[in-house]
């Protein structure tokens, strides 16, 4: 018989408090996962701006919808299947989809012009070669390598199964090098 | 969660500024009958609104004849749509493709 997983301290007063309460469970949830939230949306949709915004709707569309919670699965994957549907609707818009169309020297360019990326050369080709990723391989490579995220977690949030959730991550992997090697010779 | 150090920076106060505005925004909900009540009376609004946008538009539109396209770009230019309504297959479809990562590799790798 499965357990239900533990769930974080806060969780029940963000629920069922009110008040001074409720504010502070509120605090503790955006003290624990509001950099992780806002750092996977960047990952996925690169722009300062664009991942601002999903991660203040998906702070809202939690907090709205916290009743509806269960306790089945983890906090932490219910939270990421939330930014990752707001993250696949700016997906969708004209603006990201445009910039799918760039080529590795565009997204150097690009983040070496973005005010808020602050990578040296390095780094610069690393997220210039993760943007070339197919977008599910750039999602599974940011939850495995920048969120250090079980393959378990990845597969239950991206509704494959853990060995795609791995092959997926390999992929990546080994085109991020590639890439990486081919750039520097 | 465990985090590796990103390049990725944010405006200076951007994290407090957001979990203020959020938190403003999610207090100050209204109720659902506040809702209702609202949508009533703000689809007055909203018609009288999108009728002022439409004959403004239309003054300004209509007189000026553009030329044909000639290129994907240029029709690209024009459209008004802001976001390309793919439902959630398709867009889980589209991010399993390969082809524009493929096409720069082999780019890269074939020179």
């Amino acid at each position: 018989m499965h357990g239900t997983p533990p769930q974080p301290d806060w969780l029940e007063d963000l629920v069922h408090a009110t008040g001074l309460k409720r504010e502070q469970a509120f605090a503790a949830m955006m003290g624990a996962w509001h950099v992780p939230i806002y750092s996977f949306l960047r990952s996925m949709l690169n722009e300062h701006d664009d991942a601002a915004d999903a991660t203040q709707e998906t702070f809202l569309q939690v907090f709205r919808s916290i009743d509806t919670f269960r306790g089945e699965a983890k906090f932490s994957t219910w939270l990421y299947t939330i930014a990752r549907r707001k993250g696949l609707d700016a997906l969708r818009s004209r603006k990201q989809l445009a910039l799918r169309h760039a080529d590795a020297s565009d997204w150097e360019a690009r983040l070496e012009a973005d005010h808020f990326f602050d990578g040296d050369e390095a780094q610069r080709k690393l997220y210039a070669a993760l943007q070339l990723l197919p977008a599910r391989q750039r999602e599974v490579f940011t939850l495995r390598y920048f969120q250090e995220m079980a393959y378990a977690d990845i597969a239950e949030l991206t509704g494959t199964s853990e060995g795609a959730a791995k092959a997926s991550y390999f992929h990546a992997k080994n085109k991020v090098q590639a890439h990486l090697t081919s750039s520097t010779d | 969660m465990p985090q590796k150090n990103t390049p990725y920076r944010t405006p200076d106060g951007f994290f407090k500024q957001q979990q203020e505005a959020i938190w403003k925004r999610a207090s100050s909900a209204p109720t659902e009958p506040e809702l209702k009540h609202g949508s009533r009376l703000g689809r007055y609004a909203w018609a009288t609104g999108l009728a002022a946008t439409l004959a403004i538009g239309l003054f300004f539109v209509l007189p000026q004849t553009p030329e044909a396209c000639e290129t994907f770009a240029c029709l690209w230019d024009r459209t008004p749509v802001q976001s390309i309504p793919l439902d959630d297959a398709e867009i889980e479809t589209w991010m399993d493709d390969d082809l524009l990562f493929e096409t720069v590799l082999n780019e890269t790798t074939d020179a």
